[in-house]
């Protein structure tokens, strides 16, 4: 008994001695386990000296206790002693208790330490039980990585083997961008899930050029010209729209064109090194000019198959083209039989709101004779189509062969496009787009699609969506029928609008966000048309003054007293409700001309069809639903479109028609601010303030910055520009 | 019985036919055609500048320029020689084959809600009628009430706002073939299905109920009490096989509700069925679409409604069909 004792003492004092050195020699590690403590208490260390170098190559720590086997730490390191510096290479430190029926991994830990500093590359703390017949995952978390690219430091040649010695570089994170902003700097990869109100059922231009196109097109097909996206962007609402002034547009497929003083002649200079996507038949190949002209001829109905002009370009007929022509030179020329319009270069290059110009695959054409499957579709674009679920979905996967750099970061000469897939799923109800926001699974809404109260309860629900509020347009713009009695009184529509309390409307309706300063149609990024509040005379300014008093003696000289009821006339308002809550603003607006003795009749338009039929018929009520103020471009065509035909003003007719056969730019400009002044004072449609759009994406998609087009296209095309931060879309569970 | 079901195919091709003038003609009566939209669209895009759109040239294009008795005499005779239903206006693609591409989805909306509003109604209106003015019997009432006071797409609203808003979670939104992956495919189909069975089971709950009150009082139902048989065979046997029979044909009623019922619902949860197709080719005024759904539609639910009138000789014996 006693000898069993003393060999007990004589083992205990073996293990603290051994304890002991263990802790003089690389400190003691403790892990703690719940329900017992282990002690490291073994190490090895191996060393390889070379004259005028130490490489240590490795670090083993086990703990070995009677009965069981607790592996405790395992580090590896591999340091190389350089006279005058050392590198540590890399770090790896495990902790593994073993414990019989169990196995804890509690923390892994990787590090690269250099010189002067310590960066800690990964790091993942992993706690796991592992119980005879069950899993139990206890944490997990994952701290930031840092992507890591691996530099050679020096190789060192030992008798018998080779060791290299890396050295993990952290790359740079931020940059500079072509406006000068500091950003992360774009990484690739990951998948952008996207909402759009529709997708086509037809994929062939030549056969569709309706918001559905629209949404995806961009991504696949490419035009001529596109938005020059180098430019600044100081309201980022629309330049991402190919729906742009010239003055905002560059190449796509064109490279440069040039454009006869006499506007007879277009010379396209077509890009070289643009593939088609590596799909039968075009497999591929280079576009050359040819191609470019395939698709003329075939929209023009003037050859490549097609007898008939693509029925959906209407802007075309009125282009007299002689002829198209690809050089030799690998240019497209475009020549027409007498001169054209100040505005046709817009439509040959595609920078207009019908995606006119898509340019089509000649060989696929002509052996299916359309691209209406989406199988068919080949393109130059950056994505590809890979998969369709008609009504559904439609998946783009990355072209690798894309030919275009980040122009929004050319001083990485990125590749474009970053992710390597969009989803693009069809949600058109409001409150559905909402909630696949706040759930993670589309990457971004907003927009005329998302109400100004839906972006807020969603601000408030998900505060960690990144919002952007963008200057709008006022959309609800009810203008007043100038062809028959009251509103052909110009005194009547002043008073009219003199009715309208716009502070009011901002602070209470649209909770102070909207913009209550009167705009005429035409935005400030209309180059030379746009005219200011500021630079309005005061007279007219007064014209939009809220002064019910002043609209009642208005209303009573022009002839319309208060009948015994109150009421001095009637009259209809056709509302196309393009928000739901534009019916709540039209009521509202309502209750103020009420005051002043107006009582006006709501009509909600809903159908699309019974709205335009009336105006085009001309049979629709005393007001209707013009459009727009503060457009962006294209002004004089939408003009022309909401003042004589739905307003039935004979005023702006003579500029209208000036401005048609314009064939200078800088007078086309003039006229059409002409015609804004003019429309801002005739008062021929009623300023309710001006909306902002509110648009809201992941914190995970990077590279947007809150831009949406002004045509159908919304915010989708300049997905094509973004990327996925897969780490933190990954870390919120998206 | 042969002779029956001759009669009643007659009958279903002279009510098709009424089906198609009407639809023909009510869609070209609405105001305003596909010309006008893209007319107005041109011109609120500023793609015309002053100059008159060429009217005509667009009528002609997608074949509305003539009279609509001619139009429809064209669609006719294409359905009957080629089995073609015309050609989408917008796309120019077979009408036939786009509804193809989304009628599956509307027949397994379907499928699944009469399924579920019968799983529900059934047994609750047995119950119901068996424990006749008990509490489950109020309580069975009460619910058959609600599901059909309280309106689908509201419930379907909700279900889509306040789970995402609780638990970061809304129903799947892209549709997965069920032959590609079964179980997804049911994911995306059950709560839209549950919430359009739901409503269809207040009408059929009630309805039991009351059928199965009216056989429970029959002699022969009291005969098979005092043979002795137990509980659940009277009920089962006796009498819900003969009190089916109303309920079966209010089930086929109800198809045609669910066919309009399914528009919203499939708004709702991104389904892309015909009832978003119609609505997409009503607002755009394409004519042989809306014409097509239509017809098809119609189709389903008077061959359903001829297959229903044939259960019914299986479903009692006394029905004789000659």
């Amino acid at each position: 008994m006693s000898k069993s004792r003393t060999f007990g003492w004589i083992l205990f004092a073996a293990g603290a001695a051994l304890l002991l050195m263990l802790v003089m020699a690389c400190g003691t590690e403790t892990v703690e386990v719940p329900g017992e403590t282990v002690v490291v208490e073994k190490e090895v260390v191996k060393t390889v000296e070379v004259p005028g170098e130490t490489v240590v190559m490795e670090v083993v720590k086990e703990v070995e206790v009677p009965g069981e086997t607790v592996v405790v730490e395992k580090v590896v390191t591999e340091t190389v002693e350089v006279p005058g510096e050392t590198v540590v290479v890399e770090k790896v430190v495990t902790e593994t208790v073993e414990v019989p029926g169990e196995t804890v991994t509690v923390e892994v830990v990787k590090e690269v330490m250099v010189p002067g500093e310590t960066v800690v590359v990964e790091k993942e703390v992993v706690k796991t039980v592992e119980v005879p017949g069950e899993t139990v995952v206890v944490t997990k978390e994952v701290p930031v990585e840092v992507v890591k690219t691996v530099e050679v430091v020096k190789t060192i040649q030992l008798p018998g083997e080779t060791v290299v010695v890396q050295k993990e570089v952290q790359p740079e994170r931020f940059t500079t961008n072509v406006w000068g902003e500091v950003v992360e700097v774009p990484r690739y990869g990951g998948t952008i899930p996207a909402a759009v109100i529709g997708l086509p059922e037809t994929f062939d231009p030549y056969h569709n050029a309706r918001e559905s196109m629209v949404l995806y097109s961009p991504f696949v097909l490419e035009a001529m010209g596109d938005v020059d996206w180098s430019l600044p962007r100081d309201n980022a609402r629309y330049l991402t729209s190919r729906y742009v002034d010239m003055s905002y547009a560059g190449g796509e497929l064109a490279e440069d064109w040039s454009i006869s003083s006499d506007l007879m002649t277009y010379t396209f200079d077509i890009r070289e090194g643009v593939q088609w996507h590596d799909k039968a038949p075009m497999n591929g190949r280079e576009l050359t000019a040819k191609d470019i002209e395939f698709t003329f001829l075939r929209d023009f109905g003037m050859g490549s198959g097609a007898t008939e002009p693509n029925i959906f370009y209407e802007a075309f007929q009125g282009i007299p083209v002689e002829s198209f022509e690809a050089t030799e030179d690998n240019n497209f020329v475009v020549k027409l039989s007498e001169p054209g319009h100040v505005l046709h270069i817009q439509w040959f290059l595609g920078v207009g709101e019908t995606p006119t110009g898509l340019i089509a695959p000649p060989e696929v054409i002509e052996q299916s004779g359309d691209m209406q499957d989406w199988e068919n579709v080949v393109g130059t674009g950056p994505y590809e189509i890979t998969a369709f679920q008609p009504g559904s979905s439609l998946t783009l996967t990355k072209n690798s062969n894309y030919w275009q750099i980040d122009p929004i970061h050319p001083g990485l000469n990125n590749s474009l496009p970053y992710a390597d897939e969009i989803r693009l799923f069809v949600i058109e109800d409001s409150a559905t787009r909402a909630a696949a926001l706040r759930t993670g699974k589309t990457a971004l809404a907003g927009g005329k699609h998302l109400s100004l109260e839906q972006a807020i309860a969603l601000q408030k629900t998900n505060p960690e969506l990144v919002a952007h509020t963008l200057a709008g347009v006022q959309s609800t713009t009810p203008i007043m029928r100038g062809d028959r009695e009251p509103f052909n009184d110009r005194n009547v529509r002043i008073a009219m609008q003199k009715a309208i309390n716009l502070a009011e409307i901002n602070s209470g309706y649209y909770y102070g966000m909207a913009n209550p300063t009167p705009t005429g149609f035409i935005t400030a990024l209309a180059p030379g048309m746009f005219i200011p509040f500021e630079e309005w005379p005061d007279d007219v300014k007064a014209q939009y003054m809220f002064d019910p008093d002043e609209a009642e003696r208005l209303l009573d000289e022009a002839g319309y007293p208060r009948g015994s009821d109150g009421v001095r006339f009637t009259a209809g308002w056709d509302l196309k409700a393009e928000w739901a809550e534009d019916v709540d603003l039209a009521l509202l607006a309502s209750s103020y001309w009420k005051k002043i003795g107006v009582d006006v009749e709501i009509n909600a338009q809903t159908d699309d069809g019974v709205y335009f039929n009336r105006i085009i018929q001309a049979s629709h009520d005393g007001m209707t639903h013009g459009c727009c103020r503060h457009k962006n471009v294209l002004p004089v065509g939408e003009m022309a479109f909401s003042v004589p035909v739905a307003g039935g003003y004979t005023y702006l007719d003579d500029l209208i028609a000036r401005a048609g056969e314009e064939t200078d730019v800088a007078a086309y400009r003039q006229i059409a601010r002409e015609m804004d002044e003019l429309y801002i004072k005739e008062v021929s449609s009623i300023y309710l303030g001006r909306v902002p759009l509110i648009m809201l994406h992941q914190p995970w998609l990077k590279g947007y910055r809150g831009e949406y087009g002004g045509a159908f296209e919304g915010f989708h095309r300049v997905l094509m520009y973004a990327w996925v931060d897969q780490d933190l879309k990954q870390r919120m569970g998206h | 019985m042969q002779r029956y079901v001759i009669r009643r195919l007659l009958l279903i091709v002279l009510t098709l036919f009424l089906v198609s003038v009407i639809v023909f003609l009510m869609i070209r009566l609405i105001p305003g055609d596909i010309v006008d939209s893209m007319i107005a669209e041109m011109m609120r895009g500023g793609q015309i500048l002053g100059e008159p759109p060429d009217r005509e040239r667009l009528e002609r294009a997608f074949g509305i320029d003539v009279p609509i008795h001619v139009q429809y005499g064209r669609w006719l005779r294409d359905l009957m020689l080629h089995g073609s239903l015309g050609n989408s206006l917008l796309s120019g693609a077979p009408a036939l084959e786009l509804i193809g591409s989304r009628i599956g989805v509307t027949f397994e909306l379907g499928l699944l809600a009469i399924l579920i509003s019968m799983l529900i109604s059934l047994p609750i209106g047995v119950f119901s009628a068996m424990r006749q003015d008990t509490f489950g019997d109020y309580l069975g009432r009460s619910l058959a009430i609600i599901f059909i006071a309280v309106p689908s797409f509201w419930i379907g609203t909700l279900i889509m706002i306040y789970p995402s808003i609780w638990w970061g979670w809304t129903p799947p939104l892209e549709v997965i073939p069920f032959t590609e992956d079964p179980i997804g495919n049911l994911k995306m189909f059950l709560i839209p299905a549950f919430i359009l069975g739901m409503a269809m089971a207040g009408t059929t709950m009630r309805m039991t109920r009351t059928m199965m009150l009216e056989v429970l009082r029959q002699d022969y139902i009291r005969t098979a009490y005092s043979k002795g048989l137990r509980e659940n065979l009277v009920v089962v046997r006796h009498a819900l096989r003969n009190a089916l029979m109303p309920v079966v044909t209010v089930i086929g009623a109800e198809l045609v509700l669910l066919a309009g019922g399914s528009i919203i619902i499939e708004q709702i949860f991104a389904l892309p069925g015909t009832g978003k197709l119609m609505l997409e080719a009503l607002h755009q005024r394409d004519y042989t679409i809306v014409s097509g759904i239509n017809m098809v539609v119609a189709t389903v639910v008077v061959m359903s409604n001829l297959l229903i009138d044939i259960s019914y000789a299986y479903l009692d014996p006394r029905v004789r069909y000659g």
